[in-house]
């Protein structure tokens, strides 16, 4: 995978993307490592799980954890930001936002994927699937209130406020399925949820390739987010520069 | 029965279709606006000199 970002003049920042590609290198490798486990070493699901679709969980879950966890990331950076008004930390966490829209969005595509053999159903409004449906939108409006606001201190203040607020639904969808009754299965920990449908025995071999699948995912996030606060820092920078000559211009 | 043989394996080629796809697409979205990026600052700096030797 090549690093999508450029390099850099100081020593310092030639050196963090030398990290960066190499982080990159890494998660790259590791997913296709993945992907190999999932096809050739993962077994099938029974009928009730969707069959060969069960396959589909190993990544599922792993977008979820990137999905819900780069919340968790962009309301910790919001807490930095309000306690430092530091930029870089509004940088780290809108860098994360911007990632987890990603990930959130593979999360309902594939979960609808795999509902469908699973379930018959390509979606329900079951509390979860909206819950992670509210939460893409909720990152969405994270990215339009940041767009709407043009000073940035109080773009950077308004959106760590909402980091903070949003997370609160990240333990609440966790917890959704095994504390409420609901379709969506609870395959991993305790759960009260009696009307889960295509849930399935999670044995070690699965649990050896669902974690693989995460530490891969977890060095892709890392690697996505790196790159892209070093182009949210140009961005700031050119920023500042355009400024600066409208203003000795004007 | 080999994995192509299931009725179900569509759902997970495309399932699997979905996030290769967009994982790279975001990473080629990185790309493109590093690019962008570096053209605004080549203009930026171009207008800056001509600003300077304006000034100088």
């Amino acid at each position: 995978m090549e690093s999508a970002i450029r390099p850099l003049a100081t020593p310092k920042a030639a050196s963090a993307e030398q990290v960066t590609r190499a982080i990159g290198l890494a998660a790259a490798v590791m997913l296709a490592v993945g992907l190999v486990m999932v096809f050739l070493i993962a077994p099938p699901g029974d009928a009730r799980s969707g069959g060969e679709a069960q396959r589909i969980f190993y990544f599922h879950i792993s977008s979820g954890w990137i999905g819900l966890g780069a919340w968790l990331v962009t309301a910790y950076c919001s807490v930095r930001y309000l306690q430092t008004r530091d930029a870089q930390w509004d940088r780290r966490g809108h860098a994360s936002a911007e990632i987890g829209v990603l990930f959130i969005v593979l999360v309902l595509l594939t979960g609808m994927l795999w509902a469908r053999p699973a379930w018959n159903a390509w979606w329900t409004w079951d509390f979860k699937l909206t819950l992670s449906a509210l939460q893409f939108l909720m990152y969405v409006a994270y990215l339009m209130l940041r767009g709407g606001i043009e000073n940035p201190d109080q773009r950077a203040r308004f959106a760590s406020v909402y980091g903070i607020v949003g997370a609160l639904t990240v333990p609440l969808n966790f917890l959704v399925s095994r504390v409420l009754q609901s379709i969506h299965p609870a395959v991993i920990g305790p759960s009260v949820n009696a009307t889960q449908q295509g849930g399935f025995g999670i044995s070690i071999d699965r649990v050896v390739i669902l974690l693989f699948c995460l530490a891969a995912f977890t060095l892709f996030y890392v690697y996505l987010l790196r790159a892209r606060v070093v182009t949210l820092e140009r961005e700031d920078a050119l920023a500042a520069r355009k400024a600066a000559l409208i203003e000795a211009g004007g | 029965m080999s994995l192509l043989d299931d009725k179900n394996a569509v759902y997970l080629f495309t399932a699997y279709g979905v996030f290769i796809g967009g994982m790279l697409t975001y990473v080629v979205s990185l790309w493109l606006r590093q690019r962008g990026l570096d053209r605004d600052e080549q203009a930026i700096t171009q207008i800056e000199q001509e600003e300077r030797a304006k000034g100088g």
